[in-house]
């Protein structure tokens, strides 16, 4: 019976023997039918819109924005509070800017005026609806001045100032302060990009440069002070079209797109994504310093209950719910291709397993505060089809089993 | 003696461990348990696989159980096969070697030459081959490669038993259990595009039933015969990817064909014998996962005819003269369509058998030559040889030798 046990057991043992790494044969696809089947499909958008949330807060932005160009016009606050000492009076008053670029980049120049500013402000000002500039800046000439500025590239600007304003700044008697000063714009069409003081390059920020004279040393000081608030004021006096559908800048527009992705079965398994977002150049405003590049966030309520809306916040730590898109040669929104795999298998993936239940998506431009710009996009109802919005799905279609 | 029994299971060991493995293309496909493994044993395969009706007192019949019958003695038998594929596609020529237990048996004679029970495993389905499919990306190239692993094998309980001296009939309950897995994966050149990973297992089991019938006309003709009930198993599929956080567990039904055979012996003189034997499966209407039919199969049949020249009666002439000397041929069609068209099988085969530890014992070796398929019908083409080995031995090895 020993010897049974043993050769039956020794036959059990090796009946399923261990497997090694097999040689592939390649049969020829038309003669073996693949396991499953890779599908590419077409989703276009069924819904879309905008909503306008207006007004940005500019505190944190780098650029200060001045002009005017199409319906957006600009100015700018600017505050200093280190001063020369009190008994000090000052010869000569200057202030110093440099230019980032200019919207759109003509040839010309920027006239306009600096006021003085009488109230309080905060460098989120831009979107405080109560404050209006109108309202709070001194016309009178004493304080006012005059300037010109050139619309060139990372150009240097030294604009005269009345030497008044620097007592006025100084004298904090009688509950005196100081607000700094407004640049408003004369005619143009055009807005200049100003370096603000949220810039890195110490060299380019705004300053205020005081020659006057030392009677101690018996000569001539120049002194420097450096901007310690400022904030651009933008106003938009036109309307969105709302046959369109727009993304824009410096004064909030957002874009939601709506898919039904109930078309792809629910047994894909996803390996690359693209979405298509096509430029309506008549209606876009179109800033070139601003890099075309937008966020895509998935809605996670229902488009129906648009204007109210919720974005799920997962993407401050899911790199996959983090959507960059940019533009490509043919001025269309594209998916950045490198990341294709990790949206489509992750994010969309998700959105096929109904581990998201919603599959909108809201569209806002990786910086809204720092430029203008307008980017409207070929909406769902455009006459011609192949424009409209539209997300390529590439998917294996997995069968239930092989066997 | 003792060296003898040593070198077997050395053998044993080393032909059961897959250095390589590979089994048939034929066998592969959607919706497919793997390539048919018929039952036939070493002894058989010498002569073309026929063993339906031929008597043989030293080895356990794996095609018809109702021969087991004439057994006085404990029996057991253990066959062996090494086999080498040669693929060749209008793509790829390759090679595989496989090497593996064909089946095990041990038979009790509770009444010498009346009545036996016994036991024993036997492969059905083989499943050890790794395809590749290129170019199936839409988007992108993609390469698909389905790694598939994995045996179908019956537990068989034998009852045979002769009522008559040239009748006998047995019934064979069995248990059908196996497990395949599938390495799926498809895998793209462009980095835009992610790969995809996919696993299946299966584990299929049930109970099924055969009948088996001999009978011996005068002293030259016999006839035998089996029919195998169509059998109802249970799929259990477990299906993973990391696309699809949940495991997709499912069970069905599914229903390997009917199997029939008959088959003809001649003795022609003392130590002449011939015989013929047709296998038949109907593929066709009796294969069905939950009752529904599968379309790329067809009914599958095998023919064999062989024969063989018998050992001298006189027995310890000399050892020339105890080994009996095999021969056959074998046609067949595949159960598996490839390219719309039936995929045939043919070959020639050689045998010899030698007895050992006086006379109680039989070593059998058999080789097989063959093609399979038809490079302008199915687009493919194998040419495989085999190599058979099985070792039985009776009663000496379950008594004490007499000293």
């Amino acid at each position: 019976m020993r010897k049974i046990s043993l050769l039956t057991i020794t036959y059990l043992a090796l009946f399923w023997a261990c497997k090694e790494a097999d040689p592939l044969v390649d049969p020829g696809k038309d003669i073996l039918d693949s396991y499953g089947e890779i599908c590419n499909d077409t989703l276009y958008a069924v819904a879309d819109t905008f909503l306008v949330k207006g007004k940005v807060n500019t505190a944190n932005s780098s650029k200060l924005l001045l002009g005017f160009y199409k319906d957006f016009e600009s100015r700018f606050l600017i505050k200093f509070d280190k001063f020369p000492a009190d008994t000090i009076a000052i010869d000569s008053l200057k202030m110093r800017l440099t230019s980032f670029s200019s919207f759109p980049q003509e040839a010309g120049s920027i006239r306009g005026k600096i006021y003085l500013v009488t109230n309080e402000w905060q460098e989120s000002v831009n979107s405080d609806v109560d404050w209006d500039y109108r309202d709070n800046i001194d016309y009178s000439p004493e304080t006012s001045a005059d300037f010109e500025m050139v619309s060139e590239d990372s150009a240097t600007f030294l604009i005269d100032l009345p030497t008044g304003l620097v007592d006025i700044w100084r004298d904090t008697t009688a509950g005196n302060r100081n607000f700094g000063l407004l640049f408003d714009y004369s005619e143009v069409q055009q807005i200049i990009e100003i370096t603000s003081s949220e810039t890195f390059n110490e060299n380019n920020l705004p300053k205020l440069i005081f020659i006057y004279r030392n009677t101690a040393l018996d000569s001539t000081v120049k002194d420097t002070s450096i901007a310690t608030m400022d904030a651009s004021v933008i106003e938009y006096n036109g309307t969105f079209n709302p046959e369109n559908v727009y993304i824009a800048a410096g004064y909030i527009v957002n874009a939601f797109i709506a898919f039904d992705f109930s078309l792809i079965p629910e047994n894909a398994i996803l390996s690359s994504v693209d979405l298509f977002l096509k430029q309506d150049s008549d209606n876009s405003i179109i800033n070139t310093n601003k890099g075309s590049s937008f966020y895509l966030r998935n809605v996670v309520t229902d488009y129906d209950q648009l204007p109210y809306y919720r974005i799920d916040s997962t993407f401050i730590t899911n790199l996959a719910y983090n959507v960059l898109l940019s533009e490509d040669d043919d001025k269309q929104l594209r998916v950045i291709n490198s990341i294709r795999p990790n949206i489509a298998q992750n994010f969309i993936q998700s959105i096929i397993n109904k581990d998201i239940k919603h599959g909108s998506f809201y569209l806002e431009y990786t910086n809204q505060a720092n430029e203008i710009s307008v980017y409207a996009i070929r909406h769902s109802a455009d006459p011609a089809i192949f424009i409209r919005p539209k997300i390529v799905v590439e998917y294996y279609l997995l069968p239930s089993s092989r066997i | 003696m003792k060296v003898n029994k040593i070198f077997l299971l050395v053998l044993v060991a080393i032909l059961s461990c897959r250095l390589i493995a590979g089994t048939s293309i034929f066998g592969y496909g959607s919706k497919l348990p793997g390539s048919y493994q018929y039952p036939y044993t070493t002894v058989a395969a010498g002569r073309g696989g026929v063993e339906m009706a031929i008597v043989d007192s030293m080895s356990l019949n794996q095609t018809n159980f109702a021969l087991w019958a004439v057994l006085s003695r404990t029996t057991i038998s253990l066959n062996l096969r090494f086999q080498g594929i040669s693929t060749k596609s209008n793509y790829q020529d390759m090679s595989s070697f496989d090497a593996s237990v064909r089946g095990g048996f041990f038979a009790i004679p509770l009444l010498k030459k009346k009545l036996v029970i016994g036991m024993g495993l036997i492969p059905q389905f083989k499943n050890d081959i790794g395809v590749k499919i290129m170019d199936i990306g839409f988007g992108a190239s993609a390469v698909q490669t389905v790694e598939t692993s994995g045996n179908i094998g019956d537990a068989k309980f034998i009852l045979s038993y002769a009522p008559f001296s040239n009748f006998s009939l047995a019934v064979v309950p069995s248990y059908t259990f196996g497990f395949i897995a599938d390495d799926i994966a498809i895998r793209y050149d462009d980095n835009a595009y992610g790969n995809i990973f996919i696993q299946n297992k299966f584990k299929i089991y049930g109970p099924g039933v055969g009948f088996y019938a001999f009978y011996q006309l005068g002293s030259k003709f016999a006839i035998g015969g089996k029919a195998i009930i169509p059998t109802k198993l249970t799929l259990y599929t477990e299906q993973m990817s990391l696309s699809k956080k949940e495991t997709v567990v499912e069970f069905r039904k599914v229903m390997l064909p009917q199997n029939i055979g008959i088959g003809i012996a001649y003795k022609i003189s003392n130590r002449w014998q011939a015989g013929l034997d047709l296998d038949y499966s109907n593929w066709k209407d009796d294969y069905k996962i939950e009752d529904v039919t599968i379309g790329d199969v067809t009914n599958s049949y095998r023919i064999g005819a062989g024969f063989e020249r018998l050992p001298e009666p006189r027995r310890f002439i000399s050892t020339v003269a105890d080994i009996t000397y095999r021969a056959g041929l074998f046609y067949g069609q595949l159960y598996k369509i490839a390219n719309t068209n039936y995929v045939s099988e043919y070959g020639i085969s050689f045998g010899i058998g030698v007895p050992i530890i006086r006379q109680n014992s039989h070593l059998d070796f058999a080789f097989e030559y063959g093609q399979r398929g038809n490079l302008s019908k199915n687009l493919l083409k194998e040419s495989f040889f085999r190599l058979y080995i099985s070792v039985s031995a009776n009663e000496l090895w379950f008594q004490r030798e007499e000293r």
